[in-house]
């Protein structure tokens, strides 16, 4: 209740700061473009602003990077709905309706849809954020060594499920290489420098930024980059408001916003994993539960409503877990982790007792970057839409320049940039061979956090591994996570026997 | 056979890791179970067992056949993915070495003309102010040291 009164206290306190209120829409404008740009993804929104909000107070650089995720989240739509091409991967389900929808001549319309479901499921999220983050913040803080290390795992494990659907294993993969690749560096209980062979740059280990520009930035640049083919554009406006109605439109549908929000939360509170999952398991239950499942692929109010409330709701979801485990709910998340450090917010259980203000205030910047959102994207949605006339072979050497400077001034040295690149590399075969991105970022983000609790764990227990299985919330995680890998492969075998 | 020689890569980095961290110290002052190789070597060795699944087991993908429409695309891509590979890395490699703006400027504008044959006056101007608009948003704004 506390958190929640002090909420609305903090929403007036941003509306009555017009440089925080100045700063905030900027970002939020500028993360709409990076979502309606394709190919630029909210991970990279944020990875940019980070660099850029270095110099601000610490509450207005989190408040501009909520903003910019909001919107890059939502700014994805408005591609996916006249391209078919989603802006970020999280508006990959929109286009299934979206798109169908805008091209029998009602762009304006889906558009519009998108917008005021996206805030909603944004408002959804904000609410969760107040209710569900101290609740979790409380159970966190009875977590020991031994809970920590298999959370590390277990999230580890679940973003390689989910984001790897078709084969599992891949993930899993991905996301060891990410736990392994982090122990470079000096180890956090004895300093030892692991794996840096007298190079000093290494002994801080490798920086989280280059990381996630290299693995998400550069594979997607060079594949838009080769790429020969170009997109078919749908912007028909042609038919008018009076056939279709808003009121209407929310009236048929609260209970699947309703839904898609919760559902989108509580994905996005899942470990790694990210928007798109959220989007694509609530278009799923939005077309199970319909009068008209038919229509679903051939342009679906409903399908187009599920996926954008949800992935904006799950933005919210994935805040949850950094701000009460420091434990990234998907990559842009990550990535605001990383800037909550920067700017000297330890998040994690520990954040309610050192900055008891930051879950309502974190809440309260949520709303009104949500409002900020709705507001842009009714007036100027159109206006944003000629910056898809911009060709992909002038934008993406200018996004390589932003993806370079921005990993740079992280610490002024190239060392970074090289890193970056190499990354880069390492990103873009992973993606020619379908190995999914978000595990492996999600590994190197969690490896120290596994490395130092499992270490501490052994040295408390004199190496007895006993306490594992005997403590409950670590024996909890520890089935889940052993039932998540039997689930992905008992079905697949049995459909193997069928065929 | 794709996933194999993956699996294969993915192994020798795991297997390079695993031996480095048979190099480290086995006891600390924090006694045996504080040592900084044990959790490198749980992970390397998850690592190698994974791709170890990955290398023997046994999937059958089904190739679709290629046209020649196809392999023309796929050898015109490529030839794009090289050319940008290469006019990145040499940017890379001399910033620092050259005035930011001006190198910056022929980056942008050299890489957009290779790909996009038109309107080359606007491209090369394009170039130079958002070159500019970098430049100033870090340098003087956020008073950020560029290379």
């Amino acid at each position: 209740m506390n958190v929640l009164s002090s909420y609305f206290g903090y929403i007036v306190d941003i509306i009555t700061d017009p440089l925080l209120l100045f700063n905030m829409a900027w970002a939020t404008l500028l993360g709409i473009l990076v979502g309606v740009l394709p190919g630029l993804t909210a991970t990279l929104g944020v990875a940019i602003l980070t660099t850029l909000t270095f110099g601000f107070p610490a509450k207005t650089a989190i408040a501009m990077l909520i903003g910019v995720y909001i919107g890059a989240i939502y700014g994805g739509s408005r591609t996916a709905i006249v391209l078919n091409i989603p802006g970020t991967p999280a508006n990959a389900a929109t286009t299934v309706d979206g798109f169908p929808i805008a091209r029998s001549g009602h762009a304006g319309f889906a558009l519009n849809v998108a917008t005021m479901m996206s805030g909603l499921g944004s408002i959804i999220g904000a609410l969760f954020i107040v209710t569900l983050a101290p609740l979790l913040g409380k159970l966190a803080l009875q977590f020991g060594s031994w809970e920590f290390a298999v959370l590390a795992i277990f999230g580890t494990i679940i973003a390689g499920s989910l984001t790897a659907p078709k084969d599992p294993l891949k993930g899993w993969i991905a996301g060891f290489l990410g736990l392994m690749i982090s122990q470079i560096g000096l180890d956090e209980i004895t300093s030892y420098p692991r794996y840096t062979f007298g190079n000093i740059q290494l002994y801080g280990g490798i920086a989280l930024l280059p990381v996630l520009v290299g693995v998400y930035g550069i594979p997607e640049i060079l594949m838009s980059l080769k790429r020969t083919t170009k997109a078919e554009v749908a912007l028909d406006f042609s038919k008018g408001k009076k056939e279709l109605s808003y009121r209407k439109t929310i009236g048929k549908n609260w209970l699947n916003i309703i839904r898609s929000g919760v559902v989108g939360v509580f994905i996005g509170v899942i470990p790694g994993v990210g928007e798109d999952v959220a989007s694509w398991v609530s278009y799923d239950l939005a077309k199970r539960s319909s009068k008209e499942p038919e229509k679903f692929g051939n342009g679906s109010i409903e399908g187009l409503s599920a996926a954008e409330t949800a992935n904006n709701a799950c933005v919210a979801g994935a805040i949850i877990p950094v701000l009460t485990l420091a434990v990234p709910g998907s990559a842009p998340a990550a990535v605001l982790l990383a800037a909550l450090w920067i700017h000297g917010v330890r998040a994690g259980p520990l954040l309610p007792i050192e900055h008891p203000e930051m879950i309502g205030n974190v809440a309260a910047m949520f709303t009104i970057a949500t409002l900020l959102m709705v507001i842009f994207g009714l007036i100027i949605t159109r206006l944003f839409l000629k910056i898809l006339l911009v060709p992909t072979e002038i934008l993406m050497p200018i996004i390589f320049v932003l993806c370079v400077v921005g990993t740079y001034v992280l610490n002024g040295r190239m060392f970074d940039v090289w890193i970056m690149l190499l990354f880069g590399l390492l990103g873009y075969f992973m993606r020619l061979n379908d190995f999914p991105a978000a595990p492996f970022v999600l590994g190197f983000i969690l490896g120290p956090m596994a490395d130092t609790n499992m270490r501490r764990a052994l040295m408390l227990a004199k190496g007895d591994l006993l306490p594992f299985i005997t403590r409950p919330v670590s024996l909890v995680l520890l089935i889940a996570m052993v039932l998540v890998m039997i689930s992905k492969y008992i079905p697949r075998k049995r459909g193997a026997k069928n065929e | 056979m794709k996933d194999k020689i993956t699996a294969v890569v993915f192994m020798l980095l795991a297997l390079f890791f695993l031996i480095g961290a048979f190099f480290m110290p086995f006891t600390t002052e924090y006694g045996k179970y504080g040592a900084p190789g044990i959790v490198p070597i749980v992970f390397s060795t998850i690592v190698i067992l994974l791709n170890l699944v990955m290398f023997l087991r046994k999937r059958e993908k089904k190739v679709p056949s290629q046209t020649d429409q196809d392999r023309q695309r796929i050898s015109a891509e490529n030839k794009r993915l090289l050319i940008s590979v290469i006019i990145c890395l040499g940017y890379v490699f001399l910033l620092g070495h050259l005035n930011f703006i001006i190198l910056t400027s022929i980056f942008v504008a050299t890489l957009s003309l290779i790909f996009y044959r038109k309107k080359p006056v606007l491209i090369i101007v394009v170039s130079v102010l958002v070159t500019y608009g970098i430049y100033y948003i870090f340098e003087k704004l956020f008073l950020l040291p560029l290379p």
